[in-house]
């Protein structure tokens, strides 16, 4: 069969349902295969918007996303959603097209050495230059993306590959890759856990997103330990859909952009237990210091992140459902269950966060008005905004670009999200400058009739979170850049054939968030209201 | 400190690039890189030499681990029995008249004399690193002197 015909059985074969793709000249045979399979394939308006797109629906059903791309700008424009992917342990799998083989490294048009560019942004990739070895490259590939620490594979196939004929026998046999596993199992450090737990006068778990990579079990079980003995939780932006958010012993995120709350439990913690977060300077700014007043246990399934940024005595290399479910196996002492509950208390009777100004307090009740949505976030001061407001329970019902912090993501990785979640609401809160980045794709929002999504727009007319960072290094400079000018939204609404609301604090929000399609919410935000920003005093 | 470390690795297309690309990006201080064929095609044998604390090395293991082409990686620590060499040329700018006290050093220290010009000797040194970090100092007291060093290969004992 041909090449491309084994790929569209292979990805269905699999299990996967849709991908995001732009087309062009050295995929053209791709999408005479996806005409014949069952796969439905959504084309964006950029390249980015593709990959940006495979990540929400991945993020937000902790499946495969797939995006395709054609060779020269359309590959290079994948690099940026492919390190954010990287950053965040994204399943992803990118498919590029190449120039024919004869022509590789002879500038050939639209030729970019997409291996070598992304050999820093991904998990890892493939040049296929022999037919015959797609489909041990694809399993491969795959095989990759799931396991371990997940993360995205790209492969990149010249036209006249994808265009070759793979023998029968090879398409129905492929040769499988033998697999290598690293791990180190957790039965060796149990006992040393439980003693450190047991012992512990002030305890504080940290919920980062390998508990949401790991499944809604991982969740489940943090919560019912987390509960069971009254242990004060906090989440970085990453875990935030790990844990139940509605949790009383749940005290919001930690780190630079965190909660007053999070700053206290972790301050005057004994004992911090790290599961499957990385401790990102924006979590930990002072990660150097971090273990000198407190002992940390450290659960992740890659080992490179281990005592990588901060010092653990107890360093476990484990999934994070594994670890979990540990936990929610262990007999405490009598008595804990009483001792972490005043423990609670205190950290619930600590000092309180800064009053919410205006914008902040209408996206907050916009979140709780759409409180079983998926919600989905750009970069910036809405997004600590959101990120405090909105209350999830559910892995993946929060999703934003962590590491990279990618301004731009929110819109198609809205749109992946609600694609491939049609029952269920997705609201997006973006900001003025991040819904700029990638606004064409509100053209994909009209293409495919998406009904579930609102868009809320925190419009102060600036780059909020910049500015307030330069502001803190430079109090004493004027502003050094403007982006004062926006398009009317309401004609941008309009054009895209989106319903559009302008909210103020008299506005009847409820019906608003109510009314049935995809519609832009704009709330008018001062460019004074600012986000948590605690680089001196919290997250030491 | 001088940490040397070894990984078998698989004979893919790129791997090279993908195992220095990850040293450069993660910001470690290779000294050097030596890829050795092994008696079987589809392997490598790499040894690096990086500069930096135990703890640093421990994270540079961790990270190759990454790599999916990556076998096995050891380090070459005291612990672990294990050989390594170098190869090194030195040209030593050495005048006629002075060359028989330098051929008579050669010859004393188990150095082999491998190239002569008008002006220059070349000089052939192997052994463990240290031995041609002496070598380059006593070398020199006959004259300028050029080096090129393979880097180290070392192998489980």
């Amino acid at each position: 069969m041909k090449a491309v015909y084994y790929i569209t059985e292979f990805l269905s074969r699999k299990g996967v349902e849709i991908l995001f793709d732009y087309p062009g000249n050295a995929v053209l045979s791709v999408y005479e295969a996806l005409s014949k399979s069952s796969i439905r394939h959504i084309t964006v308006r950029h390249e980015q918007g593709a990959v940006h797109a495979a990540e929400g629906y991945a993020k937000s059903s902790g499946r495969v996303g797939v995006c395709l791309a054609t060779s020269g700008p359309g590959a290079t424009n994948l690099v940026t959603g492919l390190c954010d992917a990287m950053l965040d342990s994204v399943p992803l799998l990118a498919v590029t097209g190449q120039v024919e083989r004869s022509s590789i490294g002879h500038d050939a048009f639209q030729e970019a050495d997409i291996m070598g560019i992304t050999l820093a942004v991904t998990k890892h990739n493939f040049l296929v230059k022999d037919p015959l070895e797609l489909p041990t490259v694809l399993e491969e590939a795959w095989r990759i993306i799931n396991t371990g620490r997940k993360g995205p594979v790209l492969i990149d196939i010249p036209r006249d590959v994808l265009e070759s004929d793979i023998p029968e026998s090879l398409a129905t046999h492929p040769v499988l890759p033998h697999e290598r596993h690293n791990s180190a199992p957790l039965s060796g450090v149990k006992d040393e856990i439980a003693d450190l737990i047991s012992a512990a006068e002030r305890p504080v778990i940290i919920c980062g997103g390998g508990v949401v990579s790991a499944g809604k079990a991982a969740g489940d079980s943090l919560s019912h330990f987390s509960s069971s003995y009254n242990v004060p939780v906090v989440y970085t932006m990453m875990g935030k859909s790990g844990i139940d958010n509605h949790l009383p012993n749940v005290f919001g995120m930690l780190g630079v952009h965190g909660t007053a709350h999070a700053a206290a439990a972790v301050e005057n913690s004994d004992l911090v237990i790290a599961i499957g977060c990385r401790f990102s300077d924006r979590s930990v700014p002072n990660a150097a210091r971090f273990a000198d007043k407190r002992t940390v246990i450290h659960a992740d399934i890659d080992a490179a992140e281990l005592c990588k940024n901060v010092f653990s005595s107890c360093p476990v290399v484990s999934d994070a459902a594994e670890f979990c479910g540990f936990l929610d196996s262990l007999p405490l002492p009598d008595g804990k269950k009483a001792e972490w509950k005043k423990w609670c208390d205190s950290i619930a009777c600590s000092s309180d966060d800064s009053p919410a100004g205006a914008g902040e307090v209408i996206i907050s009740r916009i979140a709780e008005l759409c409180g079983d949505a998926i919600f989905v976030t750009d970069v910036g001061q809405h997004q600590l905004f959101a990120a405090s407001a909105c209350r999830v329970s559910r892995p993946g019902d929060f999703i934003c670009s962590g590491g990279l912090g990618t301004m731009g993501f929110g819109l198609p990785a809205a749109i992946g999200a609600a694609l491939g979640h049609p029952d269920r609401e997705v609201v997006l809160f973006t900001g003025d400058g991040s819904i700029q980045m990638c606004l064409q794709e509100l053209a994909t929002v009209a293409q495919c009739g998406i009904r579930n999504l609102k868009i809320v727009i925190a419009d102060n007319s600036c780059l909020g979170l910049v500015e307030q960072q330069y502001e803190y290094v430079y109090p004493d400079s004027d502003k050094p850049f403007c982006v004062a000018f926006n398009p009317d939204f309401s004609l941008i609404a309009a054009a895209y054939g989106l319903s559009y609301f302008d909210v103020g604090e008299s506005s009847d929000l409820e019906a608003i968030v109510k009314q049935p399609g995809a519609s832009i919410i704009r709330i008018s935000m001062s460019d004074s209201e600012h986000a948590p920003y605690n680089v001196t005093e919290r997250g030491k | 400190m001088k940490h040397t470390i070894v990984a078998i690795v698989d004979n893919k297309p790129g791997v090279v690039s993908r195992i220095s690309g990850m040293f450069t990006r993660r910001g470690y201080n290779i000294e050097s890189f030596v890829t050795s064929v092994t008696g079987d095609e589809s392997i490598y044998h790499l040894t690096f030499t990086v500069i930096g604390t135990q703890s640093e090395t421990e994270q540079l293991i961790s990270q190759l681990g990454h790599v999916s082409e990556v076998i096995e990686v050891y380090e070459m620590s005291v612990s672990v029995p294990h050989v390594t060499r170098e190869l090194m040329f030195v040209r030593v700018a050495c005048p006629k008249e002075s060359r028989p006290q330098l051929i008579s050093f050669i010859s004393e220290m188990n150095y082999k004399a491998v190239g002569e010009s008008e002006t220059n000797v070349v000089v052939e040194v192997t052994g463990e690193p240290a031995v041609l970090d002496e070598a380059v100092q006593s070398l020199s007291n006959f004259g300028e002197i050029s080096i090129a060093r393979s880097g180290a290969v070392s192998i489980l004992i």
